[in-house]
């Protein structure tokens, strides 16, 4: 977590429902505060467009492992097939492409999958072994019926007050 | 509902046309055969999206259950056109020949192709199908036991079916997945056609989820097709291996590739990115390649069985596809219109 030129950690701010998190959300952004991060125990509808949340980078990063490590696979098979130990088999031709798609395709998929779950891994900034958030006590019912905005601002005053009047149950400092 | 003129002339001219292509001869009863599962395949493959979505529910169906329930009202069409080609068996089919005049191979198989057996099988087929295009139009299929037990008999239907008129037609070669690689030929037709004639009406996250399930259908063609391929072209028997040589020569060899590209890789490509599968543009150009490659497709499967030019055969079944299009795509129509209209009448009362 990015610390404030204050030396502030970010605000925490618990609301009751997803709507109400969705229309804080919304007039803090409205109002210039950019750095917000939402915890909600189920996707809420609208949210990841108010965040501006998009993910370019894992769909690509995965398209672009699994051509690379599949034609890979293909030159292989065919480099090996052809060039190096050229040998007939059933009367085939040397280069016989269709019995080398399915290594090709289950390389491809590997690959994909585990750029896919690497990519993320490391955009989540993970493994990391402790987060402010954890010592907020309220913060592990984010998975059950807590709804948490949290806030980094440089005017933290301003966005507490806000964050007040968007009918927050709670608004804490976090602690580094 | 009563039936209505459009409907009724539809089937009267269907099974005309049918009747005259077999006094015609071999070249037109085959590209007729080819044309009306070209479309047959349509309300065929709306039959068992209706059925899952009976199971599972989900937006996706209540969007998408106006078209196909006007795609399926379109089977009595091909039921019509089918069925008088089963006084012609002869024009199409080689085991019908004397047993003398065939191989070792299809002599063992009579006990199962002969035409007393094929006529009941056909005519079992046709009433199974129409049955189930009643009870879901009808709103009479609540029970998740009907929904269920109509998809697998969907597709045993289909896979017979498939064995009767695709693959019997050379009835020495034989694979068990042709019945899998046909239906999910049609369910992915189906798909395609409802989303290049419904794709700007629908909510955007009900085209999204019918265009994700649209790709897992092409997905799971593409599996049958290639698997059926790579047992045949790998164990090479002589048997199997010319259906896959009858269909690499002449003009079919274009036309394997063309219809590959159209029918499953270029709508493969476009629904990969998640911004065109959000796009009606991109969905319709994607559906508009699946169902042209899916009149090739058919094409391929069943016209190289017969010895004729390939050129004039595609030329014919362009012409015949067309003309009983007419028929199929008026009668859609007519029901979508009115769908629609039953719509409003429940929501305005």
């Amino acid at each position: 977590m990015t610390v404030g030129e204050s030396g502030h950690h970010g605000l925490i701010a618990r609301f009751d429902s997803g709507d109400k998190l969705l229309a804080a959300t919304r007039r803090l952004r409205a109002a210039g505060h950019h750095r917000l991060d939402a915890h909600a125990p189920f996707p809420v509808p609208g949210l990841a467009e108010v965040l501006e949340y998009r993910e370019y980078g894992i769909p690509r990063i995965a398209l672009l492992a699994a051509t690379i490590t599949a034609g890979i696979a293909f030159l292989m098979q065919w480099y090996s097939a052809v060039i190096d130990y050229p040998i007939v088999v059933g009367g085939k031709p040397l280069n016989s492409w269709p019995a080398f798609l399915p290594v090709t395709f289950k390389v491809g998929i590997f690959n994909a999958v585990m750029a896919t779950a690497i990519t993320m891994l490391v955009k989540n900034r993970l493994p990391r072994f402790h987060h402010p958030l954890f010592d907020e006590k309220e913060f592990s019912e984010s998975s059950t019926d807590g709804f948490f905005l949290v806030v980094h601002s440089d005017e933290p005053g301003a966005a507490e007050e806000l964050l007040q009047r968007c009918g927050a149950r709670s608004v804490r400092e976090l602690q580094p | 509902m009563k039936p209505d003129r459009l409907l009724l002339g539809g089937i009267a001219l269907l099974a005309l046309a049918a009747a005259a292509t077999l006094l015609v001869g071999q070249l037109a009863a085959s590209t007729w055969l080819a044309a009306v599962l070209v479309w047959g395949s349509l309300p065929l493959g709306a039959l068992p999206i209706l059925m899952v979505h009976g199971l599972t529910g989900g937006r996706w169906g209540e969007q998408g259950r106006p078209l196909l329930l006007a795609v399926l009202a379109t089977l009595p069409l091909l039921v019509a056109a089918l069925l008088p080609l089963l006084l012609g068996l002869p024009a199409l089919f080689a085991w019908t020949l004397p047993a003398e005049e065939l191989s070792h191979l299809v002599r063992n198989k009579l006990a199962y192709l002969n035409p007393t057996f094929f006529i009941l099988r056909t005519l079992a087929y046709c009433a199974l199908w129409l049955w189930l295009a009643y009870l879901l139009s009808a709103r009479r299929a609540r029970g998740e036991g009907m929904h269920a037990g109509g998809l697998v008999l969907w597709l045993l239907a289909v896979t017979f079916f498939s064995f009767d008129w695709f693959m019997s037609l050379e009835p020495e070669f034989y694979s068990d997945v042709y019945g899998l690689m046909l239906g999910a030929n049609m369910v992915a037709a189906a798909f395609a056609w409802i989303l290049l004639l419904g794709a700007r009406e629908m909510e955007a996250a009900a085209r999204r989820d019918i265009a994700n399930i649209w790709l897992g259908v092409l997905l799971s063609w593409v599996l049958f097709a290639y698997s059926q391929y790579i047992v045949v072209w790998s164990a090479n028997l002589p048997d199997e291996i010319l259906w896959y040589i009858h269909r690499s020569a002449g003009v079919w060899r274009p036309v394997s590739v063309v219809s590959f590209g159209l029918f499953f890789l270029l709508p493969f490509l476009i629904l990969l990115s998640g911004h065109a599968k959000g796009r009606p543009g991109w969905l319709m150009l994607a559906a508009a390649s699946c169902l042209l490659g899916h009149v090739l497709q058919i094409g391929w499967l069943l016209l190289p069985a017969f010895d004729h030019d390939g050129l004039w055969q595609l030329l014919l079944l362009c012409l015949l596809t067309a003309l009983s299009g007419a028929l199929f795509f008026a009668l859609y129509r007519r029901r979508h219109r009115d769908q629609g209209r039953a719509a409003r009448e429940v929501r305005y009362g």
